[in-house]
């Protein structure tokens, strides 16, 4: 990168301290949902004048032309033509958020469950990594770019971008490592520490607004963290019991140095303190004034075991009669491909069903290749799950009362793509389940565990909703099939060619 | 129960390294380093803070085993268990006055329940034989290594000689805990090969397919002075983990019927 | 899916038009000869203890399938011997050969995990295409040259041939696989889209090409945006200096040698 020493002299005196945009307040017509301690913290760090150099240097020098120059080049941008689905997600976030500008976001293959925006506020980029694609649901995927664009909107990309590359901008400055002693740089360390905790707070109020509501904020936290299974993060409570205290300036300054080195081990730094401070917030006046959607879904979610009924295979039970209301629901399956090293591809589908046990025709079979029924009744989702629904591999939307009256039951079934060709059957799945969700107040109602009984088989029968008497009433089947989708379909009457 | 007292697990070679380092002057600096100031709570804290904790209620199966592993190698404090996400990593023990547990998520998920029992009980016993204090210690120098130019290279070898030996010992106390030679070799593996091979690798029968390789490798070693010497400057300036090693180790240990 | 053995290929009927070009300016200079010379032989030498001691050899019993797929990989390009193949455990998609006694391959476990067959078959003929063209020994060293400073000057006309030589790559896994879907699936992956989710995006051919074409123009869309005298430099800089070229630059090679009357559809034709 060419350096300039004889502007260098000019420039510092030129800018400094100036930040960029330091002073100048983000633009909000959402509520604010900052973090009350981040503007104090902040101006801490705006006094340290080792940290203003190295910022401006930055803002100038660095951020614009060295990874913006690399990022087009190398990673997947996400435009309406080339990933339309997740553009829509990216859209959704930047309308809740309030986001009128347009920030390219990019794809790139890593491990981390994570997203990072990189450059400056004006000019940065997000980029989201392959393995959120894989493990995420779509909601939580919104959250996940909530919380970037929270950042953004936040105006935290140039410090935190010029915090990651601290070390390096010392050594790029002429004379850098002389005029910034140790005790400087460790000093501006720490006060970027204090405030990048209550940042992070921040981001993760945006995240929980852009997806109405904690859960999938809670799960990206516990999955990025080592939590492998959305399923196991449904209760995420039972990882944040031990309370903490955020208040890093307890431990003594080289303590401090020693948390600033190490920081980057971890996947999420200070995970338990954030997802507790987010909890908190989700049940403050505050969030129930500003935020009612987030602060409604968190009280949903911690009753949600107490409402939702479990039932074992072949029970049978009510979905409308004792709840007229119920007009729409949402249809959830999961599964956990248990120690399989091999891409397993299960795919869920629904069949309408008339009454002799058949479908009418072709297009009553729903699946990835025929995503909604022309009644409108049926929509299969893909991994789509916009807002409804937190840990679910696959989703399908029914709207009771759309579904034609020939249709007596529809069967929602999870088959393995290729099976007989991979060798592979649902011995090695397991915790797969069915659930029911009410479309509306996002209500579990119902939900089924298959447990562990299939060996050889590679298409199951989860569950099945079905008229009596005028209501509709919900299945727990669980019954397996050996040859895959073709078993199914004709099993139901649709010619496999 | 049978309880395994230090001498029944710790290999030799860990027992005299851990000795070296704990009675080297860089480490009593640090130690009394880390006692003036609390670094060491820093340290736990940003683990315990950063990594979900896996309990009783989140994983009972885990707990129950962790249970079985101190009772079987005498630690009455159970320790904490947490996990993080790590492609690279496995399992290691943390901390210094209370030590913990720390799982890959990635490890763990290969791991089925007597395997797990295996892997746990290694971590008693390196609880027990004090790798918790030391791997603190390391890592401590480490970090100190990093402000002084080429700082790394005088401290490097001995480290890494002794996070490679370390590892005998827990496959001596996986050996004690499950008494299966194949289950023992074949955990040695298992970070390596995908789950579907390694069922075929038939681990420490009269058809094990890795068996050769690891005899070569030894061989090799022992009679080609050029791959040796190379060996020897990489095993200075890395904690890679010789394969072939640990099944050598594994099988004496079998070999010597203790069981 | 039945693929064609492609008995007699040559690798010049593929090679990428300037690689040869680019290995002679790389290789010019004597005192750069006499370097390679030792350094290979180091290589060798050094690899070997790391391979025998950490990673795991495969063999017709631990995994038949997939010994079966590399043999097959070879029989399509007419590769003789097949190499020994082992496993490791990195993050990383890409296969990669190393030079011995003789060349071997090294399969990262995380490519097993998510490959589907199609896929591996382009990834292993990629690696095997560099055994083929004699790519090996200097992409080893050029991956242990000693960077910064003066020696990122040196290492120019390397990382220029390099960059040829992975287009021809690409192009041997495009025969070893047959699939052009499945090769783009492996560099979309690249790219930061999971195999499965591009599965969404394209299943056959005739999709990959509809949708690598509307792809690469919004990709140029996008580049245009951050197109300051500045980022131009350094990006220019980075594609000349770093040892993979980049993503979407070897996708669009890729893309125009499969359109070409001349190259992908012009072998398959000629082995009919």
């Amino acid at each position: 990168m060419p350096i300039n020493f004889s502007n260098f002299r000019t420039m510092i005196q030129s800018n400094f301290p100036t930040m960029i945009q330091a002073d100048t307040l983000p633009n909000l017509t959402l509520p604010d949902f900052s973090h009350p301690l981040e503007r104090k913290r902040l101006d801490n760090l705006k006094d340290s004048k080792a940290f203003n150099v190295i910022l401006n240097f930055f803002s100038k020098h660095y951020a614009n032309f060295t990874t913006l120059a690399q990022i087009p080049d190398r990673y997947f941008p996400v435009t309406p033509e080339t990933f339309p689905r997740l553009y829509e997600i990216y859209k959704t976030a930047c309308k809740k958020l309030e986001i009128q500008k347009d920030y390219t976001l990019f794809c790139a293959m890593d491990y981390t469950r994570n997203a990072k925006t990189v450059g400056t506020d004006d000019n940065c980029v997000i980029i989201i990594d392959s393995s959120c694609l894989e493990d995420f649901s779509d909601r939580q995927i919104l959250a996940l770019l909530g919380r970037e664009l929270g950042h953004i909107k936040m105006k935290h990309i140039t410090y935190l971008n010029a915090f990651d590359m601290i070390d390096d901008l010392i050594w790029s400055i002429p004379l850098g490592s002389k005029i910034f002693t140790p005790a400087l740089v460790n000093g501006a360390k720490g006060l970027f520490l204090e405030w990048l905790l209550v940042a992070e707070y921040t981001a993760d109020r945006a995240a929980a607004i852009a997806a109405d509501g904690v859960q999938p904020v809670m799960q990206n936290h516990l999955m990025t963290s080592g939590i492998e299974n959305a399923a196991d993060c449904q209760n995420y409570r039972l990882y944040t019991q031990i309370p903490f205290s955020e208040n890093l300036s307890n431990f003594n300054r080289a303590a401090q140095i020693v948390l600033m080195g190490t920081l980057k081990t971890f996947p999420i730094p200070f995970v338990i303190p954030r997802m507790q401070e987010l909890e908190k917030w989700s049940t403050s006046e505050d969030c129930a004034k500003n935020f009612p959607k987030v602060y409604n879904a968190n009280s949903v979610s911690a009753n949600t075991e107490n409402i939702s009924k479990s039932l074992i295979k072949g029970q049978k039970i009510d979905l409308t009669k004792n709840n007229s209301t119920l007009k729409k629901i949402l249809i959830g399956l999961g599964w956990n491909v248990s120690n399989a090293e091999n891409n397993f591809d299960l795919d869920a589908a629904a069949f309408l069903i008339q009454s002799n046990n058949k479908v009418g025709n072709d297009e009553d079979f729903i699946f990835y290749g025929n995503l909604k029924h022309k009644s409108g009744a049926v929509e299969h989702m893909g991994d789509n799950l916009t807002g409804e629904g937190d840990g679910d591999d696959e989703q399908i939307k029914i709207d009771l009362e759309k579904i034609p009256a020939n249709i007596e039951k529809i069967a929602f079934t999870v088959t393995i793509y290729d099976a007989e060709r991979r060798n592979q059957n649902f011995g090695k799945v397991s915790n797969a389940y069915i659930r029911v969700v009410d479309a509306v107040t996002q209500q579990e109602l119902i939900r089924y565990n298959l447990g562990e009984d299939f060996s050889v088989e590679t298409a199951v029968v989860v569950g099945e909703i079905y008229r009596y008497k005028g209501e509709w009433k919900f299945n727990a089947v669980g019954s397996g099939f050996k040859g895959g989708l073709e078993a199914l379909c004709k099993n139901y009457g649709i010619e496999v060619q | 129960m049978c309880v395994y007292g230090i001498e029944d697990f710790q290999h030799p070679q860990d027992s005299k390294l851990a000795n070296d380092i704990l009675s080297s002057k860089t480490a009593a600096t640090v130690l009394k380093k880390f006692h003036e100031t609390n670094i060491e709570d820093a340290y736990s804290y940003l683990y315990q803070s950063s990594c979900p904790q896996l309990t009783e209620e989140t994983s009972p199966k885990l707990f129950k085993l962790l249970i079985k592993a101190c009772e079987m190698f005498g630690l009455e404090q159970i320790p904490k268990v947490y996990v993080t996400r790590d492609y690279r990593e496995t399992v290691s023990v943390c901390g210094m006055n209370e030590p913990f547990v720390v799982f890959s998520s990635e490890y763990l998920r290969k791991l089925d329940d007597e395997t797990l029992f295996g892997i746990l009980a290694g971590q008693v016993a390196a609880i027990r034989c004090n790798h918790h204090t030391i791997l603190c210690i390391t890592w401590g120098i480490d970090f100190a290594a990093g402000f002084i130019p080429y700082g790394d290279w005088a401290t490097d070898p001995m480290i890494n000689n002794w996070k490679r030996c370390r590892y005998f010992t827990y496959d001596r106390a996986f050996s004690l805990a499950t008494k299966n030679r194949a289950l023992t070799l074949r955990q040695v593996l298992i970070n390596v090969v995908p789950q579907n091979i390694l069922d075929r690798m038939k681990s420490g029968t009269s058809q094990d397919a890795y068996i050769n390789q690891a005899k070569n490798f030894l061989n090799t070693m022992n009679n080609n002075k050029t791959q040796a010497f190379i060996k020897q400057a990489l095993s200075a300036y890395s904690y890679k983990i010789w394969l072939p090693e640990r099944y050598e180790e594994i099988n004496k240990f079998f070999d010597e019927g203790r069981f | 899916m039945k693929r064609k053995i492609l008995r007699g290929l040559k690798v010049s009927e593929f090679i990428h038009p300037k690689e040869l070009e680019k290995k002679e300016a790389a290789l010019s200079n004597p005192k750069v000869q006499e370097y390679l010379s030792t350094a290979t032989n180091l290589c060798k030498t050094a690899v070997d203890p790391v391979t025998q001691g950490t990673f795991v050899k495969i063999n017709e019993m631990s995994d038949p399938n997939l010994i079966r797929i590399v043999r097959e990989v070879c029989e399509i390009l007419d590769v003789s011997p097949v190499p020994d193949v082992y496993i490791c455990h990195l993050m990383y998609i890409n296969i990669s050969p190393y030079s011995s006694d003789k060349p071997y391959l090294v399969i990262p476990d995380y490519v097993l995990r998510y490959s589907d067959e199609d896929m591996l078959y382009y990834n292993l003929g990629n690696a095997v295409t560099m055994i083929k063209a004699d790519h090996v020994e200097l992409t080893t060293l050029a991956a242990y040259m000693p960077g910064g400073g003066a020696m990122e000057v040196i290492k120019l006309p390397f990382t220029a041939y390099l960059h040829c030589a992975d287009s021809t790559s690409d192009r041997g896994g495009l025969l070893a696989c047959q699939s052009f879907a499945a090769s783009v699936r492996n560099h979309f992956w690249e790219l930061g889209i999971p195999p499965a989710e591009s599965k969404k995006m394209f299943i056959t051919d005739q999709e990959a090409e509809i949708f690598v074409k509307k792809y690469l123009a919004e990709q140029e869309k996008v580049l245009n945006r951050y197109n300051g005298i500045a980022t131009k430099v350094a990006r220019q800089w980075q594609r000349m200096s770093y040892l993979e070229a980049p993503a979407n630059n070897m996708l669009r090679e890729l893309f125009n040698w499969y359109l070409d009357k001349n190259g992908y559809r012009a072998i398959m034709a000629a082995y009919d």
